[in-house]
């Protein structure tokens, strides 16, 4: 996403979608310019490891993990249901934490 | 969740594309913004 990409990061989706389910949604949103990573097997692996894995639901609680270049987090936020993250409130963040 | 200051987890997972994304391939160069989300098709 070039706001991001303006800013030196890497902007990455994740949730426990299988790979082609998450290739058929980029296509119904008419393409999608950033990755869209698949946590589906072995089911939330990857979510667990960064702590937002809903054993009870069975996918990861909505948020955001900012992590810098040297692999540190540096932020990370959760979105409780019926909200989204803000695009550009996660910008600023990033821009702040940069200085 | 995730605590600041910790060291991100090793993740390296498929993405829509069928490339495979690890986050060490940012090691060094870019920050990374993970953005999680329960299901696809279900409102981001």
């Amino acid at each position: 996403m070039k706001p991001f990409e303006e800013r030196g990061a890497q902007l990455l989706g994740l949730s426990c979608d299988s790979v082609p389910a998450l290739k058929v949604w980029a296509q119904s949103l008419g393409g999608i310019n950033y990755p869209l990573m698949s946590d589906f097997h072995p089911h939330g692996k990857a979510s667990q490891a960064l702590g937002i894995f809903n054993a009870e639901g069975g996918y990861p609680m909505r948020s955001v993990t900012i992590v810098d270049p040297e692999g540190i987090v540096r932020a990370f936020h959760t979105y409780p249901p019926g909200t989204l993250p803000q695009p550009d409130a996660v910008l600023a963040e990033l821009a702040g934490l940069q200085g | 969740m995730a605590e600041i200051g910790s060291k991100a987890p090793e993740l390296s997972l498929k993405s829509h594309d069928g490339k495979t994304i690890a986050l060490a391939d940012f090691r060094g160069s870019k920050w990374v913004v993970i953005s999680a989300y329960p299901l696809a098709f279900t409102g981001g």
